[in-house]
């Protein structure tokens, strides 16, 4: 994938992250729909932010050297 | 709806007559989890295992086609599906019969391997889980014995249920869910299809998990 | 609700760079700084990052990703006081993640770490299940219950002290260089973590930091009780270097004597509930 499509995907789950963070301070939902939300966007927003900032290290050819 | 401070809150209720199916935070939990187990299940492609050839350098990687290990993955997802059942299910019946369907199902998932040694695991995992069939189903039988009736709705919270009985279920779960040892065994010897390996894992892990709710529960 | 996630990954990273700094001291070696482990995952998260050409996908990128939302979940079961029996069922899952992040890669070190976690899978996950006592004293197994229980009756360390040896060996167990960490040791590389490199190895780092919050904030919890935020960090630091002493002087065990230790101490276990359950 392209960088600027890891950057979408941190920021979008970044929001999802902020909306369950808000229903859960508001009480507009069940407790455990926020949670749930968390659980499936942090994992995500986590690795992406991870593959996003690495991307650029990693343009062209990596000659492979395993096995 | 029952409320026992063991599971957190009651989600979903599904009532066939006096047995009602019922999904709670924990149950959920444990539902959830499968169902993204089957779905990896459906999608991953086996990986290459990779050998040292002793005393050297030199490595080599086997070629493993997807087509060959079409029956593991069937019945690496029946086994998921099995495990749906037994996680949701509210009836001590129904639940000793998905955790048979477990057994026989891993039995299926060692059995796919055809090599000498892993046939040999997934025999003695047979003999094994056809044993603990007896404690599941003795189990069942003495809570309906005991109680005249096997919804866990029912019974939650009245500590019915004798402590034999309990006993019985727990037994006979563990005989069920022994399968992660035997497919270590037959894991050493190299057998391929890790996401179908894992899903043994997976399901042997949730019924103990779910033995434990019904163990405090009723 | 997302800041309290994020600093419990820092904490969690710091415990580890404390842990390892406590061992070093201990040892008579200067160590590392305490934040090292916070450099080293972001140091993962900058490595060049590919995904071996022998490894089950998705499976092998999937499991990361499950390693760090069962934690995520685990958090929250302690942080909103809910059921222990869903962070039972979040150590159970945690034993499977690393089953499969053994097998995704096909490696056979990685596969031989998978192996050692099903064993001691074995001896951990019954040693665990002794937390049902807390059923059998409290009446309860949601774990605000559990602290409002200790606000009446006082510490469940002193009374239910079987119990707590339990779970500090349970956190033992997880405890990285610790006697139990057979999934880790040096003679299969890095175990199940060996083909999780860069970007998938530094999630795992944030992954393994929120459960060693997790686990040493619900030990606090359940046998302590509720504390003031200070209070209860400086608490989990202290059980922390309790276990970072007792990582530092043992050896590794052979898997062998892992899994035969833990068994014994689960059969006395087993034993001290059903004499409780049935006297009390």
């Amino acid at each position: 994938m392209k960088k600027n499509t890891f950057l979408a995907v941190v920021f979008i789950s970044a929001a999802v992250l902020c909306i369950a963070a808000y229903a859960a301070s508001t009480g507009a939902c069940p407790g455990w729909l926020p949670v749930v939300a968390v659980m499936l966007a942090f994992p995500t927003s986590v690795l992406s932010l991870f593959l996003w900032w690495n991307a650029s290290n990693t343009k062209g050819d990596i000659p492979f050297t395993g096995y | 709806m029952f409320d026992l401070p063991v599971e957190g809150e009651q989600l979903f209720v599904l009532e066939f007559g006096d047995i009602v199916n019922y999904l709670s935070l924990y149950t959920g939990a444990l539902f959830f989890f499968a169902v993204t187990f089957i779905l990896i299940a459906i999608i991953a492609r086996p990986e290459h295992q990779t050998d040292i050839i002793f005393g050297t350098d030199a490595v080599y990687t086997k070629d493993i086609k997807p087509e060959s290990l079409r029956f593991q993955r069937f019945m690496a997802i029946a086994c998921g599906l099995a495990t749906l059942g037994a996680v949701s299910s509210g009836d001590l019946f129904n639940f000793t019969l998905f955790t048979t369907l477990i057994g026989i199902t891993n039995i299926g998932i060692v059995a796919g391997g055809d090599n000498r040694y892993v046939l040999n695991a997934a025999y003695n995992y047979g003999i094994v889980a056809m044993v603990a069939t007896v404690f599941l189903f003795g189990g069942a039988a003495m809570a309906l014995g005991t109680c005249g009736t096997l919804a866990i709705w029912e019974l939650a919270g009245k500590g019915l249920v004798p402590l034999g009985a309990k006993m019985f279920l727990v037994l006979g779960v563990m005989g069920e869910g022994m399968a992660p040892f035997y497919i270590a065994k037959a894991e050493i010897t190299r057998a391929p299809g890790a996401p179908y390996v894992l899903m043994i894992h997976v399901s042997s892990l949730l019924i103990f998990l779910r033995v434990i709710e019904i163990v405090l529960t009723v | 609700m997302i800041l309290q996630l994020i600093s419990a990954v820092f904490l969690g990273l710091l415990f580890h760079g404390i842990h390892r700094k406590v061992i070093a001291r201990i040892q008579g070696r200067p160590g590392p700084p305490v934040w090292q482990e916070i450099l080293h995952t972001l140091k993962f998260s900058f490595k060049q990052t590919w995904i071996p050409k022998t490894a089950s996908m998705p499976l092998y990128v999937f499991i990361v990703a499950v390693s760090i939302a069962i934690w995520a979940g685990g958090f929250f079961v302690v942080f909103s006081g809910g059921s222990l029996l869903l962070l039972f069922a979040v150590f159970m899952l945690h034993k499977i993640t690393e089953h499969g992040l053994g097998l995704s890669s096909g490696s056979p070190y990685g596969k031989f770490g998978a192996i050692r976690s099903v064993m001691s899978a074995a001896s951990e996950i019954p040693l665990f299940a002794t937390i049902a006592g807390m059923y059998v004293v409290t009446g309860s197994l949601m774990i605000s219950d559990i602290t409002r229980y200790q606000a009446i009756h006082g510490p469940l360390l002193i009374s239910a002290f079987p119990m707590a040896a339990a779970l500090y060996l349970v956190i033992l167990s997880k405890m990285h260089y610790g006697p139990f960490s057979i999934i880790e040791a040096k003679e299969i590389v890095s175990g199940n973590l060996t083909e999780h490199f860069g970007v998938w190895r530094a999630g795992l780092q944030v992954a393994y930091a929120l459960k060693t919050f997790v686990l040493l904030w619900v030990f606090v919890l359940l046998f302590i009780g509720a504390l003031p935020w200070w209070l209860m960090l400086i608490a989990m630091l202290l059980l922390l270097v309790s276990l970072s002493f007792i990582c530092a002087f043992t050896p590794m065990l052979s898997p062998f004597d892992a899994v035969a230790f833990e068994t014994v101490v689960t059969g006395i276990l087993v034993g001290y509930i059903l004499v409780l359950g049935v006297s009390g």
